[in-house]
């Protein structure tokens, strides 16, 4: 039971890790949370679905997806939020909220508002671990979701554009003054975050179906488990999307699965009470 | 090599730069002066592409740069070592450095960073310190050696002394003049006007956002508007 439970919860807890790192990205280069986060975990797993319909190969549809929600992330940022840099956050914050309802209408009206189910090579298949049986598409998942945290570890630190982009989260007018084109760094983290949002929902398609408003409860946790990890902080939001899964997969277990969400909420106010910069927030010391 | 003609900027409604005209030649010191808001850094900020002029031209080598963006001025030869050094507190000194070399081949970039910090010993004893934990003189040091990466034709300094102990200041001042004798075209604005004169070949005098002097050093110092104002 508990290693059933820790099994799920770490699953869970991947998506919920994938999710908050395109929050917390965003946070850092423009300061506002993208509340239309969600669609594009939506929008990547209705394309991938479509793909598929077209007979297009399992791991091409996936990869199409990826990039499709990768596109409309973009898309986004270049046709509403870059035009509205000037503006006050609130206004920001009000368009991310319409364009996600905008969002899950325009894939009601294409694909209509019956849930479906994504195909995975390995959804039928479990692997056996002493006594316990353990679908091998949750194998897939906690593996892919480790190998995107490497790679955007090894990006963000180990390359030159990763650090622009974290020089664009600490000064965005300085980093212009280092010959960066700012813009493009802000899109190109749009960009990053979604394919990575994108790749959650399409990672949980075969199991909890694709549907216009699967995005909605995933971003709140996604949105839930970067506040957790201290906005701004990308293995803070990995690791506490993980904490935040395993804690509700333990509350739906041995509590009751209707308060999943209620026990994972308290713990949050807990954490915002008692460390309001999150688990992994660091309140930075500077030399002036 | 720069040339400012009749750039007037404004705030809103509030217009912080007034019918501004000045030039800066290849190979020249030019300093700024004025009081605390007289529009030294709206001048810099204008010229950088960071403000853009209600009226007026700018021309950098001969070509109006007035609808530039900043990043593509510094591919151009030109860039701004902003007033409080805007370093990125939570990189490293290094990666600050390599940041400043953006726009170099990658293959080039370490050669440069160690050229750089040749004149600033200092940046590479702590190369791998995060930069928002250096003294604010190390930090102003690591902000001209990162504006430096690019081999600027011309730098703009805003208020190069602002917050640094009186020894800082000299010790600042050193590298500039250290980097202009080696070559680079400077434009620097500061309230400490006996430094920014001491410094340059020549300056202007701004007052309440429009130019109210300009001269050689000399003339400057003895101008009875900077004796008065700035001088005492």
């Amino acid at each position: 039971m508990f290693i059933d439970q820790l099994i799920n919860g770490i699953v869970l807890g991947s998506i919920y890790a994938l999710m908050a790192i395109g929050y917390t990205m965003v946070w850092n280069v423009l300061r506002f949370i993208n509340f239309a986060h969600g669609e594009v975990y939506m929008g990547g797993a209705f394309v991938s679905l479509y793909l598929l319909l077209l007979d297009t190969p399992i791991w091409l549809a996936y990869l199409g997806g990826v990039c499709a929600g990768a596109l409309l992330g973009y898309l986004m940022e270049k046709m509403v939020y870059m035009r509205m840099r000037n503006a006050p956050k609130l206004n920001l914050l009000i368009a991310a909220i319409g364009i996600s309802i905008v969002l899950q209408n325009l894939a009601q009206y294409i694909w209509g508002a019956t849930p479906e189910r994504l195909t995975s090579p390995f959804l039928s298949k479990n692997i056996a671990v002493g006594d316990m049986l353990i679908n091998q598409h949750y194998i897939f998942i906690i593996i892919l979701t480790i190998l995107v945290m490497i790679v955007l570890e090894l990006f963000i630190n180990r390359t030159l554009m990763g650090k622009a982009v974290q020089a664009a989260s600490q000064n965005i007018k300085a980093t212009q003054l280092m010959g960066i084109n700012a813009n493009k760094i802000i899109s190109i983290t749009f960009a990053i975050g979604s394919a990575v949002g994108a790749l959650a929902g399409i990672l949980v398609g075969p199991v909890f179906l694709v549907y216009p408003t699967m995005g909605v409860f995933a971003g709140l946790k996604g949105f839930t488990a970067s506040v957790m990890g201290g906005m701004g902080n990308i293995p803070g939001a990995m690791i506490a999307g993980l904490l935040l899964g395993v804690i509700e997969s333990f509350a739906a277990g041995f509590i009751s699965s209707g308060y999943r969400d209620a026990v994972a909420m308290v713990i949050l106010l807990f954490i915002l009470l008692v460390r309001p910069q999150g688990i992994f927030g660091k309140i930075v010391q500077q030399k002036v | 090599m720069l040339k400012v003609e009749n750039v007037s900027t404004f705030y809103g409604q509030i217009c912080a730069l007034d019918n501004v005209s000045m030039m800066v030649e290849e190979k020249e010191a030019v300093s700024v002066i004025g009081a605390n808001g007289a529009g030294k850094s709206t001048l810099l900020k204008t010229i950088i592409g960071d403000l853009r002029p209600k009226s007026g031209n700018i021309q950098l080598s001969g070509k109006s740069i007035i609808k530039e963006k900043t990043f593509k001025l510094v591919s151009r030869g030109m860039t701004l070592v902003p007033e409080g050094r805007h370093v990125f507190p939570l990189l490293s000194v290094w990666d600050n450095l390599l940041l400043g070399g953006y726009t170099l081949p990658a293959k080039d970039r370490q050669q440069r960073a160690e050229e750089v910090t040749e004149p600033f010993p200092i940046l590479r004893e702590r190369r791998d310190q995060q930069a928002g934990l250096l003294s604010g003189g190390e930090q102003q040091m690591l902000a001209i050696a990162r504006a430096m990466m690019t081999k600027p034709k011309l730098l703009l300094l805003d208020e190069p002394s602002m917050g640094l102990s009186p020894k800082l200041v000299f010790e600042v001042y050193d590298k500039i003049t250290e980097l202009h004798q080696q070559g680079t075209t400077i434009l620097l604005v500061d309230q400490n006007a006996e430094m920014a004169i001491d410094f340059c070949s020549r300056g202007y005098v701004l007052m309440a956002g429009r130019l109210a002097g300009q001269g050689t050093k000399n003339a400057l110092k003895e101008s009875e508007i900077v004796q008065r104002s700035y001088l005492g």
